[in-house]
């Protein structure tokens, strides 16, 4: 293999002109060839990537230790990955994870030292803000809408119990049929971009559990103030609807 | 209570359909309270069509809730049939209007996802009938309104004047011993209201049973038995209808000579 080969990540590989394999162009006034494209998913900033091997990787970087962000290295057969870290700390004076903890050191890196947390946490606490109250004014709307039936239907001696059961499911079949176009449209979407596209898609169960239990909790709040309304049961609602 | 409505008569019926005496309702408090009752008496007979009528605000809507257990007086005595509402507990008050008392609303109100046999037969089923035999037996009582070629259409699909018989078919499917309507006629036309309160003379009314309609509707007016005149939240007189005719028309002229400057 020549000197200055190197393998690129495929998700990004657009960011660098779609290079084949073969394709040649520079790293810093260092002319390298593509002799590979690596299936990778998609990284978080969508920085491009080039995958090459340390001694390899001096011939593009100046000679400054400080552009060296770590090192990946395996264990031998048998020597417990702990041994490995200790000695690594020892030996070296640097600092040395399993692949878990350097997961977590990066995330809270990012967590505490970026302000995206900060920026993404900010607009899905607004989307869900705004989700909520599009939701609970959609429901209040129809309760109030359906007002004068139940109104009528207390009136002819339907009890207050049943009254209560009719709104939460009349609330939840509308609740549950929601989330099902919902989470049906996203999936479609991260289905139709796919894993190799810009958008990072990923939707995990739990999001869907969490989305689900936000739904049925809109549900509930919006139709406690209609059940409210019909128990106390106006006259004015009752026989002027 | 009997569980088939229409089959109960243990003890013979009372002339009094209802009765109120002195009765109060206040809404609000202190600076926003408003004496929506003021001491109503009224007394309904079995037997007979009463109008209710007065000028827009002075009770009417209050006076009927009242009457069935809709909303609690602030203090005097309602009685229906021998059964003293105000001391009824809520849950007996909910079995009574389902056992007693039949509504027609202005709205109509009938539910829009069911046909007009389903519609009527709801009161069947909040009395626990079987499907079946409530649907059959509302067909039945659409057909005693003159609407047995329409047992399966939507309400969407009605004229107003046929909603309303349906909604009378509904108010009547359980035999109950009192019905009660808030301006029945308003959402229709002069002829139509014509026509529902024919129904509600041939068809509905017995001799077991009695009609409160309340209305503005002076049109109607000569359907009651007798007209109750409320103002400000009492009830100034009860009169036949003849009686009430007259005293319209001497009203209608002292009004004029006041307008033509006289006397
Ligand atoms: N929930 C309420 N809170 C406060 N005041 C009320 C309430 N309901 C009715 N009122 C007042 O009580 C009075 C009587 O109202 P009601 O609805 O019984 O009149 P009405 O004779 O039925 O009038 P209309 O012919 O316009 O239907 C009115 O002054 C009204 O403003
Ligand atoms: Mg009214």
């Amino acid at each position: 293999m020549k000197q200055n080969a190197i393998i690129i990540g495929k998700a990004e590989s657009e960011k660098l002109g779609n290079p084949k394999v073969g394709s040649i162009f520079e790293i810093n006034n260092t002319e390298t060839r593509v002799v590979g494209i690596a299936d990778v998913p998609r990284d978080f900033l969508s920085n491009p990537f080039v995958y090459t091997t340390y001694t390899r990787s001096l011939f593009y970087l100046p000679p400054d230790l400080k552009t060296l962000l770590y090192v990946l290295a395996a264990p031998k057969k048998g020597v417990p990955v702990e041994t490995v870290i200790a000695s690594i700390r020892k030996t070296t004076g640097l600092a040395a994870y399993t692949e878990n903890q350097y997961r977590w050191h990066t995330m809270t890196y990012y967590l505490e030292n970026t302000g995206i947390p900060i920026n993404i946490g900010l607009s899905l606490t607004l989307v869900f803000i705004i989700g909520t109250g599009i939701a609970g004014q959609t429901f209040y709307a129809f309760a109030l809408q359906n007002e004068r039936f139940f109104g009528a239907l207390k009136a002819m001696g339907v009890s207050g119990k049943t009254l209560i059961q009719m709104i939460l499911l009349q609330s939840f079949v509308v609740g549950l049929i929601g989330f099902g176009v919902g989470s049906g449209l996203a999936a479609i979407f991260g289905l139709s971009v796919g894993p190799s596209s810009k958008v990072a898609f990923d939707a995990p169960w739990q999001l869907a559990a969490l989305s689900l239990i936000a739904v049925l909790g809109i549900c509930l709040a919006s139709s406690l103030a209609s059940i409210r309304r019909v128990l106390r049961l106006e006259p004015a609602v009752v026989f002027h609807g | 209570m009997d569980e088939a409505p229409g089959g109960k008569q243990p003890t013979p019926l009372p002339d009094l359909a209802a009765s109120l005496h002195d009765v109060h309702k206040n809404y609000g408090e202190a600076s926003t309270l408003v004496r929506a009752l003021d001491g109503v008496d009224l007394e309904v007979r079995r037997g007979e069509l009463l109008l209710l009528v007065g000028p827009s605000g002075c009770g009417k809507t209050t006076l009927l809730s009242v009457l069935c257990g809709i909303l609690d007086a602030t203090s005097g005595a309602i009685e229906v049939y021998g059964t003293r509402v105000d001391q009824l507990t809520q849950e007996q008050k909910t079995t009574f209007r389902r056992d007693t008392i039949g509504f027609i609303f202005q709205q109509f109100n009938l539910l829009p996802s069911l046909t007009s046999a389903e519609n009527v037969a709801v009161p069947l089923l909040i009395h626990q009938v079987p499907w079946e035999t409530a649907v059959s037996q509302a067909r039945e009582t659409l057909a005693e309104v003159g609407m047995e070629d329409r047992t399966e259409f939507f309400p969407e699909k009605l004229s107003g004047g046929q909603q309303q018989r349906v909604a009378i078919a509904r108010a009547m499917v359980t035999r109950p011993r009192l019905i009660v309507c808030d301006e029945p006629t308003a959402a229709l036309d002069g002829t139509t209201g014509h026509m529902v309160l024919q129904v509600f003379r041939e068809k509905v009314l017995t001799s077991e049973r009695a009609i409160v309609i309340v209305t503005h509707d002076s049109r109607i007016f000569s359907f009651g038995d007798r007209i109750a005149d409320m103002r400000d939240g009492r009830i100034l007189g009860v009169h036949s209808q003849q009686e009430h005719a007259v005293i319209e028309e001497r009203a209608l002229q002292i009004a004029g000579r006041q307008k033509a400057g006289q006397p």
